[in-house]
This record gives C-alpha cells, sequence and structure tokens, in this order.
C-alpha cells in the first residue's frame, strides 16, 4: 500500500512538473538549442541564433541519420524540437516522436481517415504544435487532435467543419497562450474560411474569425449576392504572433472560385490578405488586402514576417511580405497601412501599386476562355514555402519562382463538396522558366543577392547566426548559402524534391539542420 | 439511412451516362474548352500538333472506354506531357471528353504511300535506325518509333523528316560542352542547377559537374536530326510515312 501511494504522489507530480511552457514558446530566441513553434520564432523568422555550424565548417556537414517514409504523398513536414525530441507529422496524417540523437522513433500516432476525403493538391500536412504536454495537430478530415506528447495516445479531438463540404486541415497550429490557434483549407472547395482558437486543455472551441464576413458584417458588400457563402479566403499555412500588441496575424487564400470572378463582383473581403485578429477575442484589428478580386489564385498564405526597421525616415513595427501575386510588401503592422512594395519576380498583371498599396491593373489580364498570357503563373512568386529573415544581416530570404502561365475561364456552377475552380491555366511552351533563393533588403525588397536555380523551387528557407541560409530544391539538393552574399558552400544531393522548411536546434551538443525531402526527413551534423 | 443515401446519391459522379448520348450542344461547349486548353498540344480537331498525340482516331491507346477518357482529362498521364486538368468541373470533363469521343469519327487521313516500300527506306536509304529504335532495333540517340503512329500525325512525321528543326521535344535539345580544353555535342539527357549529363552521337554518356564547364551552348534551333529534304524522292517520303504510321506498337 505504501508503495502503491508513493508511486502514485511520484506520478501526479510528473504530471504537472514539465512539458513546454507557454513562457518557453514566447521567449524561444533565448533557448535556440530547440526549435519550439512552426517557424523557430512567434514573428515567422525562421532564424536560429545557433551558430555552431558556421562558414568555416559547414563543408564538413554531413547525414547524422536519415528517417523513411512510405506513401506517395508529398513530406510537408516542419519539426518541432523540444529536449532533444522531435516531433512531425507523416502524411497522410500520422505522428511522430523521435530521438534526436538516434532517428529513432518513440512513438507514431495514426489517425484513420475515411476514404472519401475532398483535398485539391495532395493529403499534406506541415507539421505540429507543442504546449506543456500535449501536441496538437489538424487533419485531413477537419479535426484538431491533441496527443500526449509522452505516449502519442490521443486526449482530446474537436470537429473543425464538414469534411464533405470540402473542409480539410493541412498546416501546423499555433501555440498562443493557453489556446491552439488553427487555419484551415478547402478554398477549391467554395468553402467559407475561417481562424479558430481551441481551449489547450480541453478542446473546446474559444473563438472563431471568419475570414469572409457574413450577412450584416461589414465587408459583405464586397461580395454579389451570397458568394460570400462560398468564398474561400482560407487560412491553410500557419500564421505568426505579435506579443506586444497580442495580435495574432494570418494570411488569407484565394476567393472562390478562383480563375471566374463574375459570381463575385467586388473586392472580396478580406480574401488574399493580411488580417490581425485579437489573440483573446478573434476580433479583427485591421487587414491590408493583397489582391482584390483575385482571378489568379494568388492566395496570400505566405508566413508573415514580423520585424522592426526605418521607413520613410521613421523607425517602425514592420510586417514584411513575399506575396503569391509576385510583390514585396512592407506594411505597418499597428495598423495595417500600407507603406512600400516593389515586385520581386516578373510581374505583367499591374503597373504598379497606388499610396494605399491597391495594385493598378493592366487591362486584359483577366482569365479568357481564349486563355490570357500572365505573370507569374498560377504557383506564384513564390508560395507556401517559408521565407526568412536574419536580424544578423537584416535581409529577406526566399525562394522565389520565375515563369508565366496562360489563364482561361471556364464555368463557376457550384456543387457543395466538388471542385470550384471556375477555369484552369498552363505553361507557356518554351517560357524562360527558373527558381531563386534570392535575398532582399528587408525594408525595401531591392535584391542584394540571389542565387539561380535551373527549376521553380517549392521549399522555403533557414538562416542561422552562424552565417548560413539552407534551401532546397526541386531538383533534389539541399544548400547552404553564403547568407551575406549567396555563395554556395554545401550542399547534399537528396534524391528528390524539397518540399518542406528546414529547422535547426541541438542534439547532444551539437548542431542539426533536418529537413524532409522525398520520401524522407533528413538531418545533417558536422563531423568534427 | 435516407440521410445517407442523399449524401452519397450527391457525392457519385454527376455524369454516369455515356458521352456518346451527349447533346449537340455539351458537345459544343467541349469543342471551346479543347480549342482553349487542348488543341495546343493535339492539334486543331484533335489532329495532332506537337507534343500531344492526335486524337481523332476511333482506339485511344490511353483511354480505352468512356470512364479511361475522363480519367485521362482529370487525372492526366503521370510521367508524361499530359498535364492533370484539376481545375475543370466534372461537367466540363464530360463535355470536353464527349467532343473527344466525336473527333474519333473523324476518317483518318488516307495516306498515298506502302508500308511495305516504307519499311526498306526506313532501314535501308533512310538510315533512321542509326538513330531509332524500332522493336529493339535500332539506334539510342534518337526517340523510339516503334509507337509513333499512334502518337503522331502523318502530316507531323511528314514534316519532321523534312523539317525536324520545327518541333522537337526538349529531351532531345542538341548542346556543346567543353571542359578540360575538349569539345563534347550530344544530345542532353538531364540539366540541373549543378550538372549537366549528355549522350554523344556515338552514344557515349558524359556528365560533368556545371563548375568543370567553360562553355554551354544550347543548340536551340538546330534538331539533332538531319533534314530528309531532297534526299528522299517524294513517293520516298509518303512510303516512310505510311511505314511509320503503322507503328502503333502492336507486334
Amino acid at each position: 500500500m505504501m508503495r502503491l501511494g508513493a508511486l502514485i504522489v511520484a506520478c501526479a507530480a510528473a504530471l504537472g512538473a514539465q512539458g513546454l511552457s507557454w513562457e518557453r514558446i514566447l521567449h524561444s530566441d533565448d533557448e535556440p538549442g530547440n526549435w519550439l513553434s512552426y517557424s523557430g520564432n512567434l514573428l515567422g523568422h525562421r532564424y536560429s541564433k545557433l551558430a555552431l555550424i558556421h562558414k568555416g565548417n559547414v563543408a564538413r556537414l554531413q547525414p547524422a541519420w536519415i528517417y523513411q517514409i512510405g506513401g506517395a504523398q508529398k513530406f510537408e513536414t516542419s519539426p518541432i524540437v523540444v529536449d532533444g525530441t522531435m516531433y512531425i507529422s507523416e502524411p497522410p496524417n500520422m505522428v511522430l516522436a523521435m530521438d534526436t540523437k538516434t532517428g529513432r522513433s518513440l512513438w507514431t500516432f495514426t489517425h484513420p481517415l475515411p476514404g472519401d476525403l475532398r483535398v485539391c493538391c495532395g493529403q499534406v500536412n506541415r507539421g505540429v504544435a507543442v504546449l506543456g504536454e500535449r501536441v496538437y495537430f489538424g487533419t485531413l478530415d477537419a479535426r484538431l487532435i491533441a496527443l500526449d506528447s509522452k505516449t502519442g495516445r490521443k486526449v482530446w479531438e474537436a470537429v473543425l467543419a464538414d469534411y464533405r463540404k470540402g473542409f480539410s486541415v493541412t498546416s501546423a497550429p499555433l501555440i498562443v497562450k493557453d489556446k491552439v490557434i488553427t487555419g484551415m483549407a478547402g478554398g477549391e472547395y467554395g468553402v467559407r474560411g475561417f481562424i479558430d482558437a481551441y481551449d489547450a486543455a480541453t478542446g473546446k472551441l474559444a473563438w472563431r474569425f471568419y475570414t469572409v464576413p457574413g450577412t450584416g458584417e461589414p465587408g459583405v458588400e464586397t461580395w454579389g449576392g451570397d458568394s460570400w457563402k462560398r468564398g474561400g479566403g482560407t487560412t491553410w499555412v500557419t500564421g505568426v504572433y505579435d506579443a506586444e500588441q497580442n495580435l495574432i496575424i494570418w494570411g488569407t487564400g484565394n476567393p472562390g472560385p478562383d480563375w471566374n470572378g463574375d459570381v463575385r463582383p467586388g473586392d472580396n473581403l478580406y480574401t488574399d490578405a493580411a488580417v490581425a485578429v485579437d489573440a483573446d477575442t478573434g476580433k479583427l484589428k485591421w487587414h491590408f488586402q493583397f489582391t482584390p478580386h483575385d482571378v489568379h489564385d494568388w492566395d496570400a498564405v505566405q508566413v508573415p514576417v514580423l520585424a522592426e526597421g526605418v521607413v520613410r525616415g521613421e523607425k517602425r513595427k514592420l510586417l514584411l511580405w513575399a506575396n503569391r501575386n509576385a510583390f514585396y510588401y512592407v506594411i505597418d503592422r499597428t495598423t495595417g497601412k500600407f507603406l512600400h512594395a516593389r515586385p520581386y519576380v516578373k510581374q505583367t498583371w499591374a503597373t504598379g501599386l497606388d499610396d494605399d498599396g491597391r495594385p493598378i491593373r493592366v487591362p486584359g489580364t483577366e482569365p479568357s476562355v481564349e486563355g490570357v498570357r500572365v505573370y507569374p503563373d498560377v504557383g506564384g512568386g513564390t508560395n507556401w514555402w517559408s521565407s526568412s529573415y536574419s536580424p544578423q544581416t537584416g535581409l529577406f530570404y526566399m525562394a522565389a519562382r520565375e515563369g508565366g502561365a496562360t489563364y482561361f475561364k471556364g464555368g463557376a456552377e457550384f456543387r457543395e463538396g466538388e471542385l470550384y475552380f471556375g477555369g484552369g491555366s498552363r505553361q507557356i511552351p518554351r517560357d524562360e522558366r527558373y527558381g531563386a533563393i534570392r535575398a532582399l533588403e528587408a525594408t525595401t525588397g531591392r535584391l542584394v543577392w540571389e542565387f539561380k536555380l535551373a527549376r521553380t523551387p517549392g521549399g522555403g528557407v533557414l538562416t542561422t547566426a552562424g552565417g548560413l541560409a539552407f534551401a532546397g530544391t526541386s531538383e533534389g539538393d539541399f544548400l547552404a548559402l553564403d547568407a551575406a552574399t549567396g555563395k554556395n558552400l554545401w550542399r547534399f544531393r537528396t534524391g528528390a524534391a524539397v518540399n518542406s522548411n528546414p529547422v535547426t536546434y541541438i542534439s547532444g551538443g551539437k548542431q542539426q539542420v533536418a529537413v524532409a525531402s522525398g520520401k524522407a526527413l533528413f538531418v545533417f551534423e558536422v563531423n568534427e | 439511412m435516407r440521410m445517407t443515401a442523399v449524401i452519397v446519391m450527391l457525392a457519385a459522379p454527376a455524369f454516369a451516362e455515356e458521352l456518346g448520348k451527349a447533346s449537340s450542344d455539351e458537345i459544343s461547349k467541349g469543342k471551346r474548352l479543347f480549342d482553349g486548353l487542348c488543341a495546343g498540344c493535339h492539334g486543331t480537331e484533335g489532329a495532332g500538333g506537337g507534343v500531344g498525340p492526335p486524337l481523332a482516331r476511333p482506339k485511344l491507346a490511353r483511354a480505352r472506354d468512356d470512364e479511361a477518357l475522363m480519367q485521362v482529362i482529370r487525372r492526366g498521364i503521370p510521367g508524361s506531357d499530359m498535364p492533370m486538368a484539376r481545375q475543370w468541373d466534372p461537367g466540363e470533363v464530360f463535355q470536353i471528353a464527349a467532343y473527344v469521343k466525336k473527333l474519333g469519327s473523324i476518317p483518318e487521313e488516307k495516306l498515298l504511300g506502302s508500308a511495305a516500300a516504307g519499311r526498306d527506306v526506313y532501314f535501308g536509304k533512310g538510315g533512321c535506325k542509326a538513330c531509332h529504335t524500332i522493336q529493339g532495333v535500332g539506334g539510342r540517340l534518337g526517340p523510339e518509333l516503334g509507337s509513333i503512329g499512334a502518337q503522331r500525325s502523318a502530316s507531323h512525321m511528314r514534316r519532321s523528316i523534312v523539317e525536324p528543326e520545327a518541333e522537337f521535344a526538349d529531351r532531345f535539345l542538341w548542346v556543346r560542352l567543353e571542359a578540360g580544353g575538349r569539345t563534347y555535342e550530344g544530345v542532353r539527357l538531364n540539366d540541373d542547377t549543378f550538372s549537366i549529363q549528355i549522350m554523344d552521337a556515338g552514344e557515349r554518356i558524359h556528365s560533368f559537374w556545371k563548375r568543370e564547364l567553360t562553355a554551354v551552348t544550347e543548340m536551340k534551333s538546330k534538331s539533332p536530326m538531319p533534314s530528309y529534304k531532297g534526299a528522299l524522292s517524294a513517293g520516298e517520303l509518303e512510303d516512310l510515312v505510311a511505314f511509320l504510321a503503322s507503328m502503333r506498337g502492336e507486334p
């Protein structure tokens, strides 16, 4: 009896003791040995203060271990690392805890999926979030699930929406205080987008912010008739948190249907926009719409990057954004006011932007039945993968796509649960298509250097205090570049396209860099 | 139960009926879509253009029945240049498929030449087998031709023989490389950010890191294949085309 009682006391102590606190996530820059949230910190930087791997030894970077997955889906996970344990998602909807020293999995959780999923573009998942002793992830059948971080056992499950209507979750959640914030996907199915906040302990919905306003709400007049009900504006890439203002800042996807705007006359708020909502209530504080009345499928689902810098002679709190529509934006994040923009890839759809940041469209660039050529293509100047901001260099790093498309307009008949595109697009034959890793001056978007790629890339960038920028290619290489000059210092042939964002952390005293490529997670360290 | 049944009905493909029963309105809508999206590769009225095979054929190798045809339009053909047209709604896929099926009733171009005589041109005077393989026999530098009759129209083949530089696939681009004071020429097999591989006229494969190269020249307007203009008589050309048109991948 005594012994059992002692055991119970010991267990209870363990339960209350540890886990990853919100304070640690908030101050993640103070412990670069871990990678505690999707973008490394809450500001969307994907930057690490670690410098154990640096320009002088990066040439000796070698695989420490490789984890192979099965299946036919793209592997887009961005790992979370807490005190030597890595948490990843594996497509379609598995979650694993791995030992970073050996690459052995500690537990595996598999979420069973129904056979009639509605996902337009692959059964993918971009990662998990951790708070306390819980691991959180979203599912392709539109659920948010909490697991015990020690065992992988399910603790609770919340249903966001009916997957049969086209709703799904592919993005990693964001932890803010005691809440789990999640976006959702389904923008090609005529869904209405939202951001949800759930109580981390219980899974109870705390608030929902609809990215498309409904009847009686300001902004609904930017839609014709009841088209807002199918307006899209999905939220399928993880947002960021501005602690000083207590604001969650998130990107929104394209309006639906993608290529036929006739059924939704108006600006279609708040699609293709940055929205800033109060973290406690979900109430909208401000918004900035990059592409009003989009007809080219240029989702603003990039990870917002929060920084400070001098613009127009004044030190300001900035929101930096390389948008899918080919423009790099600098926005005041206290008000959402536009400050500055310039194109970072070739574009032919706007002659420029007005003082409020509204694009001045080139006439005749809307999709037509016969087809119309526009740059950039439907994939955009960049897409969902992360950019990086290095406070060390003051530069903004991104993976750019160059190339145009012929856009076609098609029918826009809506059927619930079916694809709702309203047209299509095709690559231009013999087009000069290529990719590049680019470093832009953060406050102006001016090109500082580029490393050209033969093909358009599909993965994000990580920068470190070791003066390095890590990036993958769709040709199957993982690269380290000099963050100041773009010089290629190291590369590893993974053998398949990199469709993910790299992370870095410490394991057993060594700095490791991890990236998913093809059907494997590659983990590198320097062999002394 | 009834609720479930209703949902299943809504989720089922809305167009289970046969393509042959499509209305003239659906077929003409299909033509408009086809002209915009498909004709660039498959030619107007599916006569065959460049990259895509002619579709004005009663039987299509990759689409043996109506459902398979719609599947190819929806999903594309992985590993080929045929893309996934996921952006079209089911009604539009049906319309395009109905139009493509109707193209199958267009009579094929009558060929004037003799396939048997063309076989002699191919293996004899033409010297085609030096670079092309048919049924496992021949060279490796050019495309395999064992099913070229199903993939290309007669007019396309005729033009490719006399004017080969008019249109050829990127994977047969001829390049000249300089490395270590030597020059290498060949068909480009692969080209990425860091490396390039080519096959030279002797079918030797050369692989280089791009940093080893001092010059790269892409012969974008030059086909590796010589023109047969003037080299073959008009009759020989027609015989050769008839022979190639008979190559449909059947033993």
